[in-house]
């Protein structure tokens, strides 16, 4: 015997089916366009003076006070590229800072993977004690490091700034790494390991690729960091032909004069290198920092 | 509850082990042995110099690579090695440096010598001086100078150049105006009123404000008051003198008037840029910015002056500040590093010094075709021949000076400058805190300490 239900009347149907709604103003109305394009245009234009500033000071020739770069000259930057030496600086801040990408990335990954997958003891204390390595600044360490650096030979060499910045850049890296893998379920894994995988071809696998955008955000920040950092090079490195972008930079603030046109040419070679890779990852990062923010 | 006591342990172990680690990484007090300065004891001039620039510019480092090339050429047996090291942050890696042992051979120092002699890192050079016969080569003032930073009045830095504080002003904008240039302050305040049209953002001053006020407040102020002791006979400081509290408040006068409001931070760089990119007629600096000036004005629109006669015709100018090269008291390289030393100081000192605009430590240098065509240094060198004209030499030497006038004068200058603190008072306060730090200097010698 068949049961006929009633349906529901239209006002009541409504109710139920209906999606919840933010707007729970009826007469809400959207703000005027300018409210939204006045803020961000002062915004940006308080964000982009400083860079025009730059460009200005490093296109137009010593002496203009011209608000516009022109006449145009290159002078400045031909003055820090071969005069000041940035052609030999830039080359050492790349390699320094790939090399530091590299160890920071891989030693984050592994590293993050045990504190992410593995019980084990002293795992809480570890992660403490990696946390309080951030409560010392670089240049207490200066001095230890440099001991250490001189006994194993690495004292004027470019090894000595890759290792510094990865050490000093790995755990605020591997925290984060933890918590990405953490957000990746460890039934994906689980079933790799059905199907045969080992656990390492099961993290190459599954947990690799899905890690990409945390990957690209600890990257940037070990390139950036390593890029930027000036106190290590300073101290680490006795050779004229070893020092990178920063202490290049220094050079052009004397003790009583100072070269405004080439120090803004050589901010902009230093900071094209930064501007293209967060242009480049800026939806990584994006992805990569918000990553698990909202767990469905 | 288990777990919250671990974690708690484990933190407080790690807060613990991290402040270890902090406290114990700190500096030590560096510095080497009693140097011993007799050149006879510094074996054979040969093997690899290093030498370190610790004001380093692309302009004066290819010139430094010029000299030591030069050098290398005449010295087969002796090679320098250049290591140019910004001036901002060099003393920091010379501490570094000192504490662990990886030292130069030979350092450029400015102002910070009387801190490297306090940590016994730099040889005595009395003794290289008179066995070479240096010591008639170079300028008896800058010797005498220089002595004064050590507490045993010997000499630890070989005087390349000297650099003098110099008024610059606009030659270009009194010309467009129709005006004479100042000879005297009451001519010079007068002209920075008259060329103030703040409407078109040009100023008559440009002020500093921020980091470094202290030396040109110092200048001008004893300048306009023309005294030319720091100290009276019986230790009393005489900042605080009514003619020098008069000159301060003129010339505090000059910020918010005559300069943009601005210029309360103003440090070095700031008011060069200021005077260099048409935004004020005049500014208080040295010699050091010279080619800045004429690099971007032109030398024939600028004018660098050095004080101008008070009432009674005293030009009171502060005692310059000296480049020189010292030798490292732990160098293994001593000889040699005193034959590069004496190269800049004869063979090659007046290109060196031409290259960075100062005046020459050597007397033949100083007499130089380029040094009479330069009109700053024409000025300063006519200067120094009148017969009226006193320096004032400022305590340096005392352990507190620096921190003195970078943390507690400064800050308080700020305060004058924003009427938050009268002139009289900072000037009261601050003449009993040299006071003082005269009298503890003086016992401290007293107790050979």
């Amino acid at each position: 015997m068949t049961t006929l239900v009633e349906a529901p009347a239209a006002s009541e149907r409504t109710t139920v089916n209906r999606p919840p709604s933010r707007r729970t103003d009826p007469n809400h109305r959207r703000a005027p366009r300018w409210m939204i394009y006045t803020p961000l245009a002062l915004y940006l234009l308080f964000t982009l003076v400083p860079f025009y500033w730059i460009l200005l000071f490093s296109l137009r020739p010593a002496g203009s006070t011209s608000v516009i770069p022109w006449p145009i000259t290159f002078e400045h930057y031909k003055t820090v590229w071969d005069g000041a030496g940035f052609a030999v600086f830039f080359k050492n801040s790349v390699v320094i800072a790939l090399f530091t990408l590299f160890g920071t990335t891989i030693l984050s990954l592994l590293g993050g993977y045990a504190l992410a997958r593995f019980r084990f003891r002293g795992r809480g204390a570890f992660m403490v004690m990696t946390l309080c390595t951030q409560f010392i600044p670089g240049a207490m360490m200066l001095i230890p490091l440099f001991d250490i650096f001189r006994t194993i030979g690495l004292i004027n060499t470019p090894w000595s700034i890759v290792v510094a910045d990865t050490v000093f850049g790995l755990p605020l890296s591997l925290i984060m790494m933890a918590g990405f893998i953490r957000n990746i379920p460890i039934e994906l894994e689980e079933a790799s390991w059905v199907d045969g995988c080992g656990r390492l071809r099961g993290f190459l696998t599954v947990v690799l690729p899905l890690l990409r955008p945390g990957m690209v955000a600890i990257s940037s920040f070990a390139f950036i960091g390593s890029w930027n950092n000036f106190l290590f090079a300073l101290m680490f490195l006795n050779d004229q032909d070893q020092f990178t972008i920063p202490v290049g930079l220094s050079y052009m603030l004397g003790e009583y004069s100072v070269d405004f046109g080439a120090l803004a040419a050589g901010g902009v070679v230093a900071v094209v290198p930064v501007v293209l890779v967060f242009a480049y990852v800026q939806k990584f990062l994006v992805q990569g920092l918000s990553a698990g923010a909202v767990k469905g | 509850m288990m777990r919250r006591t671990s974690w708690l342990r484990a933190a407080a172990a790690a807060v613990a082990v991290t402040l270890t680690i902090a406290g114990c990484a700190g500096p030590t007090s560096g510095g080497g042995d009693a140097a011993a300065s007799n050149p006879d004891d510094w074996g054979e001039a040969k093997g690899t110099v290093q030498f370190w620039d610790t004001n380093a510019n692309p302009a004066l480092t290819k010139k430094w690579q010029k000299l030591i090339g030069d050098f290398n050429a005449a010295n087969p047996d002796i090679k320098v090695e250049y290591v140019g090291l910004p001036n901002s942050s060099y003393l920091q890696k010379v501490d570094n440096a000192l504490a662990s042992g990886e030292i130069p051979d030979v350092l450029l120092i400015g102002n910070d010598v009387a801190h490297l002699i306090a940590q016994n890192a730099l040889v005595s050079l009395d003794d290289a001086y008179e066995k070479s016969g240096l010591t008639g080569k170079i300028d008896a003032g800058m010797l005498k100078l220089e002595r004064q930073n050590s507490a045993d009045s010997k000499l630890y830095k070989a005087p390349l150049s000297a650099l003098s504080d110099v008024i610059w002003y606009r030659t270009d904008w009194l010309k467009q105006k129709g005006l004479a240039e100042p000879k005297t302050y009451d001519e010079f305040f007068e002209l920075t009123q008259k060329l103030t049209e703040k409407d078109k953002n040009r100023f008559g001053f440009a002020f500093r404000g921020g980091p470094g006020s202290m030396p040109p407040m110092f200048a001008m102020t004893y300048g306009q008051a023309g005294i030319g002791k720091f100290f009276t006979d019986d230790g009393k400081a005489t900042f605080n003198s009514p003619e020098a509290v008069k000159a301060l408040e003129r010339y505090v006068g000059l910020y918010g008037t005559v300069s943009a409001p601005a210029d309360l931070s103003n440090d070095y760089a700031k008011i060069v840029a200021a005077f260099d990119g048409g935004s004020a007629w005049a500014t208080h600096h040295n010699l050091g910015s010279t080619q800045d000036h004429f690099k971007a004005l032109g030398p024939s629109n600028v004018a660098g002056v050095q004080p101008f006669p008070n009432a009674d015709g005293v030009i009171t100018a502060t005692a310059p500040a000296i480049s020189g090269l010292g030798i490292l008291a732990k160098s293994q390289k001593k000889a040699a590093a005193w034959k590069f030393v004496e190269y800049l100081s004869t063979t090659a000192n007046s290109e060196w010094c031409e290259a960075v605009g100062q005046v020459p430590a050597n007397t033949e240098a100083a007499k130089a075709p380029w040094v009479q065509e330069s009109q700053p240094l024409k000025a300063i060198v006519e200067t120094s021949k009148n017969p009226k004209t006193q320096y004032l030499q400022l305590p340096t030497y005392l352990p507190d000076w620096s921190k003195i006038l970078k943390t507690e004068m400064e800050p308080d200058f700020q305060k004058v400058l924003q009427k938050q603190l009268t002139a009289q008072s900072f000037a009261d306060k601050y003449a009993a805190r040299f006071e003082q730090a005269k009298k503890e200097y003086d016992s401290s010698l007293k107790g050979g300490k």
